[in-house]
């Protein structure tokens, strides 16, 4: 199939594009630049053979998607055409131009299975293609079945998914066990299930055994619970004797004491509590009434010794104040000291201050000072002096500079300046001028090396022409004489050469059968009739002989007998070869007659040959003869033919030569006009050269720039002199204006002195001092003040504290009269506490005095009430006064304890006597002898201890064997270790068939390249070695096969002297060659119709020379199917024109 | 008199079920669950119905499991019936003669277990019903073995208790062999039959009838299970209806995918296939085993994405209930057929393919990779691995690379 026409309308950036390719051509190069929409037409092709993809189409974006359309022109190999548009859409979508829906199974067959993917995998190929497939022949290394695999895009799908299947495969299970592949992980699994499984089962003799187990250990406790019940039994009995036996003993004691009481009166128990409370209550008042009277007694005596200071207390307040003012005077005391030598410090600074300024002392001084608004003014007035002299000094160094400078500026230069303005007007005029200088230059150098090249170009022609010119002066013969002439000495040529090949046969013909006759003469006797006449006739001579001598001796006869004898055998012997060589006579004669004709035909024809070449020699020299005017010495008329075409195009180059030449010489005169102009220009700037015109413009154009330097240096000086001119008038001004200031200055100069306390005439200096003494006097004149002030204050403050301190001696202390204020204070604050807390303290006795004579009063009442009481319990207990009454009451109390203890002990006795009467447990207590019963108690607890820690035991085992039966009863989860079980096998079965099915597809794909190759391998190899070898340009002369170590095929490169290489041994440019060419080859091998191969760019990293060598291969392979390269470099075009092949170049 | 009583057999009572391929341990627990919970729900509903006995013709347990919890288990279930006054007649089948936890295993006082060595007849005085049955002692059973049933009791309802597999159903090694018509021959009103795990009513004059086994246990063992409810009135049966037991279920599912191609449509087949499945699940818990059919030119991509496909069958599964699970899935679709060209030079890459795959020497490395992996598995593991023909392998293989290509 040919695409021979291509319509974008409407499609991507086209609205209506046409492609068309030429139905011969090998090869068709697209060319377009990036972003012409090669890529576009790419997918346009896809799009017209396939239809468009669902979905938005990619190369929609300009137009409505459901007008895109794609046409195109398709010639099928069986010589149908298909000329189709075709639409986007799911259904009919091929139409013809009229918008017919077209079946487009003639489309569909074409392209027998080939969908849009395998399309551009198998017959597209782009640069990184080819380079990756360069790659993949590396990888396969050779081996050929990979490295055909590698050459076709669906075999090598093919082995790639050999290669995923394999490893997926061998991540699955491989037969050599690993434990990280799953299966091993599962089989694993499954065994650990399996052994889990056995290990969960309970079977019935474990069931059994477990059973039996719980049984023996119920029986074993309770044997040991019935031994320790008896036990526990006995231990109680003793401890019980042991733990009653000292409460009987208590019981009996306490019954004898009561006995020994005797009888006494019951009463109840309220009337004797009454009576001892009484009794006890009479005491305790008759005892209080006791420490009354001699709390009395002590509280007189103390009011006797005090004595209270009333009139200090009465003058308490004024005391009190005068207290507080103790501190404030000892400040004052403290304080006045450090003032008065303050003053007198700040009296010697202003003494000193006084004497700077010559005054006699600091009260003159103080009485003399100006106001801060005088001295203010005075130092004004001083500062202004001095700046006025400041400035006038700057002034004048100022100007002395200016006057410096106008000096310098005015010193005298060298040459007169002028503007260079119209000279510069005037070069450019020659710009025009110098571009045409410059032209004729290059021009001058074309025109040389063309001339060269045409010189060459006819000494290279054969004959070769020294001399062209003289040439094109010469007759030289037409080309349509001379291709008679060829004609005539070709027929000539021709007739000769049949007849000298008619000579050769002729002579080689007669040449053979002279050597058939010596071998006829040679292999035979040569006996001819002649020879056997001969011999008859000596053979009678001999006879004669012999008659002769008949009569002759002896010897004679015999000599001449067995002469005769002798030639008698050779003729009889000649007679019998001739005889039987007749035949071979008979022959040996016939050659000899034929050799005698064919010897005349020889010669016959050497004269017709020698006619011949005459002839051709005649027409020879006619042909040459048409060159003797020219005086070239030719060679055949066919090859001068060809000479005569070059000579013409040489001729036409000479002649075009010719004119260019003309028209230098007359660029040369316009040049040298303006040379002339420029050197008068030159002498005008006052530069004297000479060359050629472009020297001569740039040394014009180096002088115009060192004028317009100077002229610009000379606008400069005049500038700077006019500035520092107007400077210099600036100062006078400035100056005059400094007088004017200092004269004010100098007229208030007097009244400010006066002030200072100076002179009118006083020197600034003399000012400056005086100011900065009387600056000083401030400090000390403040610190003179406050001293002063302070003293006065403390003063006034000590006579106010003596004031208070008499008066109040007066009032209350006279004896302290004569002391010092703070004494007296102090004294007064003392005494007075004292007597304060006199006066407290007898307040304090007269207050309990009082409160004891209530006391006494109350307990008088409460005797009184007793009294009554003790009187009837004496009546009631026979007592005759308080003493026997507090014996009979103390016999009552004895008898009421005795009777409470008994009752205590009895209780006890019940509560630990386990329920057994006085009478059983002291009968038990004759049982045991109460020495050894601790004895007997401590052995008996210790075996009890021992059969209660073995029945805890047997409890536990029972508990144990109890949970045991328990758990088997609910079972190991067996059900789940099966199921465990049962899912690693399906596991196993799961990977197992995953993996053989991946380990069978990957051998099958690896048998199936195999296959491939075994059968593709001979005619594939020597297609794309062809191929190979036009691409490498003959560096190689094809492709082999060869076998490495592991006894495998590899494909090597074989090169012209029978030396191979490697894949790993080629170059990477030779790698992508092979690629390609086998990718090629591989095509060529597709079984039905021959699908266009398009290349995108294919040849993108190629050099020019491998671009070349690529072209003629991709131009080889175009002649059997449609070959379309897309590309966007203009000079893979330029090398496609160059093949000599029919190529068709299109522009986008 | 109106009464009814329970038929069931085959209980396999923790017999492990097949494989799920289930990686998610809460998937397995719920099945090997069910298998305890359906016997649980046959007594909870014997006992609910009322009925006045419960017949188990065999197969209690499987014959190589000799776990004694699993005998406790059944024993306690069998205590609940003689709790509730509901008694139980029971044969041993041919798994329960092998197994040794259930010759020791001690029955509550109301359980009839049929002795060995002849046949039996148990009288239930008050509803006049007499049962025959013999329990297989071992696998082996006599030829004789029928013989030993006893003959009808007049005027009383005749129940002939047997774990057979009739005249060798299809499937089932033949045990007990008899037929229908030898059966009909003793004259009883009903054969509560055992051994063959699909319930069906073999002939109703008289009863004949295999209530299948209680719980699904494998993809062979699909749609609801259970036992039979049979009613009887005035000495006569009145009705036989089936009693669904089983806590989890197992269905096939067949997706049809004939002349689909694209991916989303292939799905949306695959979905409605196992809704259907799942609508039959009753809302159990459901193993699904998966089976695409149909000519499809997504033959070979099926094919070797064929894992990546259950995975999604797998998710659609749980898009109908949680626990509806997708136990495997199986490509059996075929691609359409192709003009091959079988020109091995013509870079016709699937015709290559299949003149490869038909090569001897081909089906030769299959059976070797076959027998490399056969053999480092456990015994009877991959049986159904080695069953297939290299053929089929070789084809199989050969769409895988079609596909992955």
């Amino acid at each position: 199939m040919r695409i021979e026409r291509l319509d974008l309308a409407p499609y991507g950036r086209f609205s209506d594009r046409r492609l068309t390719f030429s139905p011969t051509a090998a090869l068709h190069v697209v060319l377009g630049a990036n972003e012409a929409g090669k890529t576009t037409t790419l997918e346009a092709i896809s799009d017209l053979l396939f239809g468009f993809p669902h979905g938005t189409a990619k190369y929609g974006f300009q137009h409505d998607q459901q007008l895109l359309r794609v046409g195109g022109s398709l010639a099928f190999a069986d010589g149908t055409r298909l000329d189709v548009v075709r639409r986007k859409g799911r259904l009919n979508t091929l139409m013809d131009a009229t918008g017919r829906v077209v079946a487009d199974e003639p489309l569909i067959r074409a392209m027998a299975g080939i969908d849009r993917e395998a399309f551009a995998s198998e017959f597209g190929l782009t640069s990184r293609q080819l380079r990756r497939g360069g790659e993949s022949l590396l990888a396969a290394g050779g081996k050929l079945a990979e490295t055909l695999a590698a050459g076709s895009s669906s075999l090598s799908a093919l082995s790639a998914a050999q290669k995923a299947l394999g490893e997926q495969a061998d991540a699955l299970f491989t037969p050599r066990r690993a434990g990280s592949k799953p299966f091993y992980l599962a089989l694993e699994r499954h065994n650990d299930a399996a052994k889990a499984l056995k290990a969960a089962v309970v079977d019935p003799s474990e069931w059994k055994a477990a059973e039996t187990a719980l049984e023996e250990a119920k029986l074993h406790g309770l044997d040991l619970r019935d031994r320790h019940r008896a036990l526990s039994a006995a231990v109680a009995r003793r401890k019980r004797a042991q733990r009653v036996r000292t409460k009987l003993a208590a019981l009996a004691q306490t019954a004898e004491r009561l006995a020994a009481l005797g009888a006494l009166p019951d009463l109840p128990a309220t009337t004797l509590t009454q009576a001892r409370d009484a009794l006890a209550a009479d005491v305790t008042h008759r005892k209080e009434g006791e420490r009354l009277t001699a709390e009395d007694i002590e509280a007189a005596r103390a009011l006797a010794d005090l004595s209270v200071n009333e009139k200090l207390i009465a003058a308490k307040t004024a005391v009190e104040a005068l207290t507080r003012q103790i501190g404030a005077a000892e400040n004052f005391e403290r304080d006045l000291p450090h003032r008065l030598a303050e003053e007198e410090e700040a009296r010697l600074q202003l003494d000193a201050i006084a004497r700077k300024l010559g005054v006699s002392g600091a009260a003159a001084l103080l009485a003399a000072q100006p106001t801060d608004a005088e001295l203010a003014r005075a130092g004004e007035r001083v500062k202004q002096r001095e700046r006025a002299q400041e400035k006038r000094a700057e002034a004048l160094r100022q100007r002395g500079e200016a006057q410096e400078k106008l000096a310098r500026l005015d010193a005298p230069r060298a040459g007169v300046v002028s503007d260079p303005s119209r000279l510069k007007r005037r070069l450019e005029s020659f710009d025009a001028a110098l571009e045409d200088a410059k032209a004729l230059d290059r021009d001058r150098a074309n025109l040389t090396r063309d001339a060269r090249a045409l010189a060459e170009a006819a000494l290279a022609l054969d004959p070769a022409v020294a001399d062209l010119d003289a040439l094109a002066r010469a007759a030289l013969p037409e080309e349509a004489e001379l291709a008679r002439r060829a004609e005539i000495e070709k027929a000539t040529e021709q007739a000769l050469r049949g007849l000298r090949d008619k000579l050769g046969e002729a002579r080689r013909k007669l040449a053979a059968q002279e050597a058939d006759l010596a071998k006829l003469e040679t292999l035979g006797s040569g006996a001819t009739r002649a020879d056997w006449e001969a011999a008859r006739t000596r053979r009678e001579a001999a006879f004669d002989r012999l008659a002769a001598t008949l009569d002759g001796p002896a010897g004679l006869r015999e000599e001449r007998f067995e002469a005769v004898r002798g030639l008698t055998l050779a003729a009889d012997a000649l007679a019998e070869r001739a005889l039987v060589d007749a035949d071979r006579a008979a022959r040996l004669q016939g050659a000899r007659d034929e050799l005698a004709k064919r010897r005349a035909e020889v010669a016959g024809l050497e004269t017709v040959v020698a006619e011949a070449e005459a002839r051709h020699a005649h027409e020879v020299e006619a042909s040459r003869a048409l060159w003797a005017p020219s005086g070239v010495a030719p060679h055949s008329p066919a090859k001068m033919a060809g000479w005569r075409r070059s000579v013409t195009n040489l001729l036409i180059r000479r002649a075009e030569l010719e004119t260019r030449r003309a028209g230098l010489d007359a660029l040369a005169a316009q040049v040298e006009a303006a040379r002339v102009t420029l050197a008068a220009w030159l002498t005008e700037a006052g530069v004297t050269f000479e060359g050629p015109f472009i020297a001569l413009h740039h040394s014009a154009r180096d002088r115009l720039k060192e004028m317009e330097a100077a002229w610009l240096a000379a606008q400069q000086v005049e500038i700077a002199r006019a500035e520092v001119e107007k400077t210099l008038a600036g100062f006078t001004g400035a100056l005059a204006e400094l007088d004017a200031t200092e004269a004010t200055v100098r007229r208030d100069w007097p009244a400010a002195m006066a002030r200072l306390g100076l002179r009118p005439e006083a020197a600034p200096e003399e000012a400056q001092a005086a100011l900065a003494a009387w600056g000083e006097v401030g400090v000390p004149r403040e610190k003179l003040r406050v001293a002063a002030d302070r003293i006065e204050k403390i003063r006034d403050g000590l006579a106010a504290f003596e004031a208070e301190a008499a008066a109040a001696v007066a009032a209350a202390a006279p004896d302290l009269a004569g002391f010092a204020g703070q004494q007296v204070a102090a004294q007064l604050t003392l005494r007075l506490a004292a007597a304060e807390k006199a006066a407290e303290e007898r307040g304090r006795l007269t207050r309990e005095g009082a409160a004891r004579a209530a006391r006494r009063d109350a307990m008088e009442s409460m005797r009184a009430a007793l009294g009554q009481t003790l009187a009837n319990a004496r009546t009631l207990l026979g007592a005759e006064d308080d003493m026997q009454l507090e014996a009979a009451l103390a016999a009552q109390a004895t008898r009421a304890e005795l009777a409470g203890a008994e009752a205590a002990l009895r209780r006890d006795l019940l509560d630990i006597g386990d329920g057994l009467d006085e009478a059983a447990l002291r009968a038990e207590q004759a049982e045991f002898d109460p020495a050894s019963l601790e004895q007997e108690i401590a052995e008996a607890e210790q075996a009890q201890a021992r059969l209660w820690e073995d029945y805890k035991a047997a409890n536990e085992a029972e508990t144990a064997a109890e949970g045991r039966l328990k758990a088997l009863a609910a079972g190991r989860d067996a059900v789940g270790a099966a199921r465990e079980r049962a899912e690693a096998a399906g596991e196993i079965a799961d990977i197992a068939e995953s993996w053989l099915l991946r380990a069978a597809a990957a051998k099958l794909a690896a048998r199936a390249i195999e296959r491939h190759r075994a059968a593709a391998q001979d005619p594939l190899i020597a297609r794309a070695g062809e191929l190979f070898a036009l691409a490498t340009g003959g560096s190689f002369v094809g492709l082999g096969v060869d076998f490495d170590a592991d006894d495998q095929p590899v494909l090597v490169g074989r090169r012209e002297d029978g030396k191979v290489v490697k894949p790993e041994g080629l170059s990477e440019g030779a790698l992508d060659q092979l690629y390609l060419s086998l990718r090629l080859a591989l095509l060529e091998r597709r079984a039905g119709e021959a699908i266009p191969f398009i290349g995108d760019d294919l040849l993108a990293s190629f050099d020019d020379e491998r671009t070349s060598r690529a072209l003629a291969m991709l131009a080889e392979f175009g002649a059997g199917r449609q070959t379309i390269l897309f590309t966007h470099h203009a000079r893979v075009a330029e090398l496609a024109r160059k093949l000599p092949r029919d190529v068709d170049v299109l522009e986008m | 008199m109106r009464f009814q009583f329970i038929h069931a057999a085959d209980l396999h009572i923790d017999s492990p079920f097949a494989a799920l391929g289930a990686k998610d341990a809460g998937v397995a627990a719920t099945f090997a669950a069910a298998g305890r919970k359906a016997v649980e729900a046959l007594i909870e509903e014997t006992i609910a119905s009322g009925a006045r006995f419960l017949v188990i013709a065999g197969d209690v347990f499987d014959g190589d499991w000799k776990d004694v919890s699993t005998g406790l288990f059944f024993a306690r279930q069998l205590g609940k019936l003689e709790r509730a006054g509901v008694r139980t007649y029971l044969i041993k089948g041919n798994h329960d003669a092998e197994n040794v936890m259930s010759r020791r295993l001690d029955y509550p006082p109301g359980v009839h277990l049929f002795e060995t060595r002849k046949g039996q007849t148990a009288l239930i005085e008050d509803l006049r019903v007499a049962l025959h049955g013999r329990s297989f002692a071992d696998r082996a059973v006599p030829a004789d073995f029928l013989a030993g049933y006893a003959q009808p009791r007049k005027g009383w309802l005749n129940i002939g208790v047997l774990h057979t597999s009739l005249d060798g159903s299809a499937g089932h090694d033949p045990y007990a062999p008899c037929t229908v018509q030898d059966l009909a021959r003793f004259g009883y009103d009903y054969w509560a039959l055992g051994h063959i795990h699909a319930a069906s009513v073999v002939s109703q004059e008289p009863w004949v009838v295999y209530p299948g086994n209680i719980q699904g246990r494998s993809p062979r063992e699909t749609g609801p299970k259970g036992a039979m409810r049979v009613t009887v009135e005035d000495g006569r049966i009145v009705a036989v209806e089936p009693m669904i037991l089983d806590a989890a279920r197992w269905a096939l599912a067949r997706a049809e995918l004939g002349g689909l191609e694209d991916e989303a449509t292939i799905a949306s087949a695959i979905d409605a296939a196992l809704a259907a499945a799942h609508a039959q699940s009753d809302g159990r818990p459901l193993a699904v085993r998966l089976t695409l059919t149909g000519v499809t030119s997504a033959h070979a991509r099926l094919m070797a994405r064929a894992e990546e496909w259950r995975d999604e069958a797998r998710a659609l599964g749980f898009r109908l209930a949680e626990d509806c699970w997708v136990e495997s899935l199986r490509v059996e679709t075929s691609a359409p057929l192709a003009v091959v060209s079988h020109d091995p030079d013509a870079l016709d890459v699937p015709g290559l393919l299949t003149a490869t795959a038909q090569d001897p020497a081909f089906l030769t490395d299959i059976a070797e990779l076959v027998a490399s992996v056969a053999g480092k598995a456990p015994p009877g593991v991959l049986e159904a691995l080695a069953a297939r023909t290299t053929a089929d392998w070789a084809s199989r293989a050969r769409d895988l690379l079609l596909g992955a290509r």
